[in-house]
C-alpha cells in the first residue's frame, strides 16, 4: 500500500512561483540554456576545426573572420572556446552526476546506519572537507591514470577524460553527503516513514519509495551547486597542465595558454578574456540558478 | 573544554597517517613506473634495478615503512627528478615563499572582507553593502586564475609599475596575494555582513543601546565580536581554499613556490617529492585547523559547556 | 485578586510637576502592506516614585510605546507625532545625541528575555562596569574601584554572592540572576525613571515575586519611577499605583489600579478583569458557588493594525456597542471622571 508523501513534490506552484521572480535566477537559466546550447551545438558541428591551425594567421586579434581572434597556432579561438565550453560543461557535469550519486549513497547510508557507522562514516567526511580539494583532486587522478593505463590498457584520450572526470567527482560529493544525511536523518523521524515500516516494508523499499522521492528538492539544489564547483576543480587542473590534454581544448587550457601568451610588450588580451569570462559568467549563472533553487525551495524569510 | 582540545590534538598523527596511506597508495602503489621518463622507452631491468635499490623503492611495504620512518625523523627523502636535491632542500627553498603570499592573502582576506561586511551591514543599501554583496556573490565564482591573470594583465601591460615575473622584493608578493586572497574575502564578507545584520538586530545590542553607550561601541565592542565567530571558524577552510588557490597563482606569477614544486612534481612522476609535498601540506592543513578550532572554542564561553566535541 | 498594595506610595508625592508627560504619541510601522498607526495618540503621565502599569494583549502596541520612549525604535518604525516631556524637556524636539545622553541616565529600560538581551560573550560584571562607565567615569578609573562599584550594584539588586557572578557568564546564570544583573545595568547610570517591558513573564512565579519585591523596595529607598508594561493582571495589582489599559494601539482606560479593576469603566477593561481564573474553587466567576463554570473570554481577535473597524476600534468584541450605531460610527473621545479617571467609551455614565 503507498503512503502519501509529507508533502507535495518539491516543485509545488508556491516554489516555481518564487523562483520565477528571483530574477538573477531566471536570467541565469535562460543565459546558461543558451551558452550550454550553442557549445554542444558547435562542438558537435566544429569538431575538427577546433585543431585547424593556419600559421600564416596567428596571434590576430578579433576580426569578422575570427569572432575571437586566433592563438598562438593560428587557431580560431571562438571555435576552440564553444569546443573548449562543450568539453569544460561536460566533464562538469558528468563528475557532477557520479558525486551526486555517491553522496546521496554515503548520506542515505550514514544516516540509516545510524551510531557508530554513521560517526565514522561522517569522520571521513570531516577529514576530507579538511583538506585542500585540489590535492586530493590531483592524487586520485595520479593513481586511477597509472591504473587504467595499465590494467584496463586503453589508450589515451578517452581514458584520460574519464579518469579526470572520476577524480573531480572523488573529491566533489562531500557536501551533498552532508546536505542528504541531515536530510534522511529528519526523514526518517517523520511519522508517514514510521508507518511505512511498521507495515513491514523493507529498508531498501522504505528508502527508495518514501524518502528517496522528498529527497528531490535538496539534492536538486547542491546537485546544482555541484557542478559549477566541478568546472572549476576541471578548470584548475587543466589549467596545470593535469586535467584535459591537448589539442582537445578546454576552457581551463585555453586560459593557460593565454597567460603564457602575455608578454609586456604585446598582450594578447583576447586569449585570456575570451575563455576566463565564458567560464566565469558560466561558473557565476550556474551560482544564481543554484542559489535561486535554494531560495525558491526553502526560504528562511 | 581542554578535554575537546586533547581529543582533537590526539586524532592528528592518525589523520596524517591515513593521508600518508591513501597518498602512497595512489601514487606509488600503483603500477606506473616513475624512472621511466617521458620517452615511453623500457629501462634494462638492471639499471632499473640498480635504481630501485639506490632510493630504497624494491618493495613497496617496506619502502612504505622505512619512509614513514624517515618521516617521521624529519627526512622526506630524495627527489627522483631533481638528482642533487633531496626533498628537504626544495621543500624549504618553496615553503617560506608559498607561505608568505598564503599568510597575505588571508590577512588581506580578513581585512577586507570584515571591513566590507561590516561596512554594509551598518550602512545597508548604501555603497558599501551593495559591494559587499556584490563581492560575496561574484568572488565565489571567479576562480583564482582569472583573477591573478586580470591583475598580471593589469599591473604589466596596462599599467606598468611593477616589474613581473620576477621574484626578490616584498612588492612581488601583493599581486599574488590579492589575486588569491578575492575568494576568501568574498566568504568572509558575506558572513561577515550576515553575522553583522543578526548581531545589530539582536537583543543584547539592544540592551547595549538601551545603556546609553555612543553607536560605535555598540557596532565594535557588541555586535563584530559575536559576528566574528563564524568567521574564526572559516578560517580553517580560508586555508585550504589559499592553498588550493597557490597552485594555479603560482603558476600564473612564476613564483617559485611549493605548489610550483608540487605539480612539476606530478608531471614528472617524482614519487618521493609528491609524498613529501603532500606531507607538508597536510601536515600544515591539519594543524591550522586545530588552531583554528582552539580559538574559536576560546572565544565563545558556551563552547566550553557544550558537549562532545 | 488582592486589593492590597505592599508598595503603596503616599499621593503627596505626585503634586509636583511629573517626572514623564506623553503626549498623544504616535508610532507608525512600515510593513509589506503600507504604513499603519500602530500607537494611537497615547497620553499619560507619571510622578516621581510612581508607578505606571501599560496593560494590554499582544501586539496592542505597548513595547513600541516604551521603545519609543528610549529613541530604540526599529528601523521599521518611527514617532509619527505628538511629545515626550521628561523632566520639562520634550525629548522628540532634541537631536539624537541628547536623546542617547539621557538613556541609562534619566530614563532606563529592562527587557522580558534576559537570556538574550544579555551579551553572551561577556561576563555579567564586565556588562554593569561597562554602563557605570558610561555614567560614572570617576567610579571606573581604576580596576579595583570598577570591580568594587560593580559589586555594590549587584548587591543593592539583591544578587546573592556577587562575587561570583561577577565573573560568570549569562549562560551560567539562572534567569532570576540574569534579570537582576539587567536591573544592576540599568540603574548604574543613575535613573529617575525605569521601563520594566515584561520582565518577569519569562521567569517562574517564585521568582517574579523577587523581582516584583525587589523593584519595590528599590521604589521605596530610591524613589524610582516605574513604568510596568505587562499583560499580567495581578502582577499590575502588587506592583502599580495607577494603570493604563491599551487597546488597538489607544489608551481606553486609564486611573488607579484598586479602582479600575474593582469598578471598571470601558467593557474591555471588564472583560480582561473577567477573564482572570480564580483559584480558590468556592464561587465560580459567575457567582455559583462550587461549580466551575467555563471560563469567560472576550469573543473575537485584537484587530489588525491594517484593519480596523470603524467608529470604536472595539466595537465588534463588545456587548454593548456591536450593535449601536454611535459605537459603530464614531471614535469616542477621552471623558474624565471622579478618582482621577479617564475612558474612551460612549456607554460610560459621566
Amino acid at each position: 500500500m503507498r503512503m502519501p508523501a509529507a508533502q507535495s513534490g518539491p516543485f509545488g506552484g508556491r516554489a516555481w512561483r518564487r523562483f520565477r521572480r528571483n530574477r538573477a535566477a531566471a536570467a541565469s537559466a535562460a543565459g546558461l540554456t543558451i551558452i550550454a546550447a550553442a557549445c554542444a551545438a558547435g562542438a558537435t558541428a566544429w569538431r575538427d576545426r577546433a585543431a585547424r591551425a593556419d600559421l600564416s594567421r596567428a596571434r590576430t586579434p578579433p576580426s569578422r573572420v575570427d569572432p575571437f581572434g586566433t592563438d598562438l597556432l593560428g587557431r580560431s579561438l571562438a571555435v576552440r572556446c564553444v569546443v573548449g565550453g562543450a568539453v569544460s560543461m561536460g566533464v562538469g557535469l558528468s563528475a557532477a552526476v557520479f558525486a551526486v550519486v555517491l553522496g546521496l549513497a554515503w548520506g542515505s547510508l550514514a544516516a540509516l546506519g545510524g551510531g557508530r557507522i554513521d560517526a565514522a562514516m561522517m569522520r571521513v567526511v570531516d577529514i576530507i572537507y579538511g583538506l585542500p580539494y585540489l590535492l586530493i583532486a590531483i592524487l586520485l587522478k595520479v593513481g586511477l591514470d597509472g591504473l587504467l593505463r595499465t590494467q584496463a590498457g586503453l589508450s589515451a584520450g578517452g581514458s584520460e577524460v574519464a579518469v579526470l572526470i572520476l577524480a573531480i567527482a572523488g573529491v566533489s560529493w562531500l557536501t551533498m553527503a552532508r546536505i542528504v544525511r541531515a536530510a534522511v536523518l529528519s526523514l526518517n523521524a517523520q511519522p508517514f516513514v514510521e508507518a511505512a515500516r511498521a507495515l513491514g516494508a523493507s529498508p531498501w523499499r522504505v528508502w527508495r519509495a518514501h524518502i528517496l522521492p522528498n529527497l528531490a528538492g535538496p539534492v536538486a539544489v547542491y546537485a546544482t551547486l555541484t557542478v559549477p564547483q566541478a568546472m572549476l576543480q576541471e578548470s584548475f587542473l587543466s589549467f596545470l597542465g593535469l586535467g584535459i590534454q591537448p589539442p582537445l581544448p578546454s576552457w581551463g587550457t585555453l586560459a593557460a595558454e593565454g597567460v603564457a601568451a602575455i608578454n609586456p610588450v604585446e598582450s594578447f588580451w583576447w586569449m585570456l578574456a575570451f575563455p576566463c569570462g565564458l567560464l566565469s559568467l558560466t561558473l557565476l549563472g550556474l551560482n544564481f540558478l543554484g542559489e535561486g533553487l535554494r531560495d525558491a525551495l526553502d526560504p528562511r524569510g | 573544554m581542554i578535554r575537546r582540545v586533547l581529543v582533537r590534538t590526539l586524532q592528528v598523527p592518525f589523520i596524517l597517517l591515513a593521508v600518508y596511506t591513501l597518498t602512497f597508495l595512489l601514487v606509488v602503489g600503483v603500477p606506473g613506473n616513475p624512472f621511466e621518463q617521458g620517452a615511453g622507452r623500457a629501462l634494462s631491468p638492471v639499471v632499473e634495478q640498480g635504481l630501485r635499490q639506490r632510493y630504497g623503492m624494491e618493495d613497496n611495504v617496506r619502502f612504505y615503512l622505512r619512509y614513514l620512518g624517515r618521516a617521521i625523523r624529519g627526512d622526506l627523502g630524495q627527489s627522483l627528478y631533481y638528482d642533487n636535491w633531496t626533498c628537504n632542500e626544495i621543500i624549504a627553498a618553496g615553503l617560506p615563499v608559498s607561505a608568505m603570499i598564503g599568510l597575505s592573502a588571508l590577512l588581506l582576506a580578513v581585512a577586507g572582507g570584515v571591513g566590507l561586511g561590516t561596512l554594509g551591514a551598518v550602512h545597508r543599501g548604501g555603497p558599501a553593502d551593495v559591494l559587499a554583496l556584490g563581492l560575496s556573490v561574484v568572488g565565489v565564482c571567479v576562480p583564482a586564475f582569472v583573477t591573478g591573470a586580470v591583475l598580471l594583465v593589469l599591473f604589466s601591460v596596462a599599467i606598468p609599475v611593477l616589474p613581473v615575473g620576477t621574484w626578490g622584493s616584498a612588492t612581488d608578493v601583493l599581486r599574488p596575494a590579492a589575486a588569491l586572497s578575492l575568494v576568501p574575502m568574498a566568504y568572509i564578507a558575506r558572513l561577515t555582513r550576515l553575522g553583522m545584520i543578526e548581531a545589530l538586530a539582536s537583543d543584547y545590542v539592544r540592551t547595549a543601546r538601551a545603556k546609553g553607550l555612543p553607536e560605535r561601541t555598540v557596532v565594535l565592542r557588541h555586535a563584530l565580536r559575536n559576528a566574528l565567530l563564524p568567521v574564526v571558524q572559516y578560517l580553517g577552510p580560508a586555508a585550504a581554499s589559499a592553498m588550493t588557490g597557490s597552485f594555479v597563482v603560482e603558476r600564473v606569477f612564476n613564483v617559485p613556490g611549493l605548489g610550483v614544486h608540487f605539480v612539476n612534481s606530478v608531471l614528472n612522476r617524482d614519487q618521493m617529492l609528491i609524498l613529501a609535498t603532500v606531507l607538508v601540506y597536510a601536515a600544515l592543513i591539519v594543524f591550522l585547523n586545530l588552531a583554528c578550532d582552539v580559538v574559536s572554542t576560546l572565544l565563545d564561553p558556551r563552547a566550553a559547556t557544550a558537549g562532545a566535541p | 485578586m488582592p486589593t492590597e498594595r505592599a508598595n503603596a506610595v503616599p499621593a503627596a508625592s505626585c503634586e509636583i510637576a511629573p517626572l514623564l508627560r506623553v503626549e498623544d504619541l504616535c508610532v507608525d510601522v512600515a510593513g509589506e502592506w503600507g504604513t499603519v498607526r500602530v500607537v494611537d495618540e497615547v497620553r499619560f503621565e507619571i510622578g516621581r516614585g510612581e508607578c505606571l502599569a501599560l496593560v494590554g494583549e499582544s501586539g496592542c502596541g505597548k513595547s513600541l510605546t516604551a521603545l519609543a520612549l528610549m529613541s530604540l525604535l526599529p528601523s521599521a518604525a518611527r514617532v509619527a507625532g505628538g511629545r515626550i516631556v521628561l523632566n520639562g524637556i520634550d525629548l522628540l524636539s532634541r537631536p539624537e545625541s541628547e536623546r542617547r545622553a539621557v538613556r541609562g541616565r534619566r530614563m532606563a529600560m529592562i527587557f522580558q528575555e534576559p537570556a538574550t538581551a544579555l551579551n553572551p560573550l561577556m561576563t555579567a560584571g564586565a556588562q554593569v562596569a561597562e554602563a557605570l562607565a558610561v555614567h560614572c567615569p570617576e567610579a571606573a578609573r581604576t580596576r579595583r574601584a570598577r570591580r568594587e562599584a560593580v559589586l555594590a550594584m549587584l548587591e543593592r539588586v539583591r544578587l546573592t554572592d556577587p562575587a561570583a557572578c561577577i565573573d560568570r557568564y549569562p549562560h551560567q546564570l539562572s534567569g532570576g540572576q540574569r534579570q537582576r544583573v539587567m536591573i544592576a545595568i540599568a540603574l548604574a547610570g543613575g535613573a529617575d525613571l525605569l521601563i520594566a517591558d515584561e520582565p518577569t513573564t519569562a521567569l517562574d512565579v517564585t521568582v517574579e515575586a523577587e523581582i516584583l519585591s525587589l523593584l519595590g523596595e528599590l521604589r521605596r529607598t530610591a524613589g524610582l519611577a516605574l513604568l510596568f508594561i505587562t499583560h499580567d493582571l495581578d502582577v499590575v495589582s502588587v506592583v502599580a499605583d495607577r494603570v493604563a489599559v491599551i487597546y488597538a494601539g489607544r489608551i481606553v482606560e486609564q486611573g488607579p489600579s484598586d479602582t479600575v479593576f474593582s469598578r471598571p469603566l470601558h467593557p474591555y477593561t471588564s472583560g480582561l478583569v473577567a477573564c482572570v481564573p480564580r483559584i480558590d474553587p468556592g464561587d465560580g466567576p459567575t457567582g455559583q458557588a462550587g461549580r466551575r463554570a467555563p471560563l469567560p473570554q472576550i469573543e473575537g481577535v485584537v484587530a489588525q493594525p491594517g484593519a480596523r473597524p470603524g467608529g470604536c476600534r472595539f466595537h465588534p468584541r463588545c456587548s454593548l456597542g456591536r450593535d449601536d450605531r454611535q459605537c459603530r460610527e464614531e471614535e469616542p473621545g477621552v471623558t474624565r471622571h471622579p478618582g482621577g479617571r479617564e475612558a474612551r467609551c460612549w456607554k460610560v455614565e459621566p
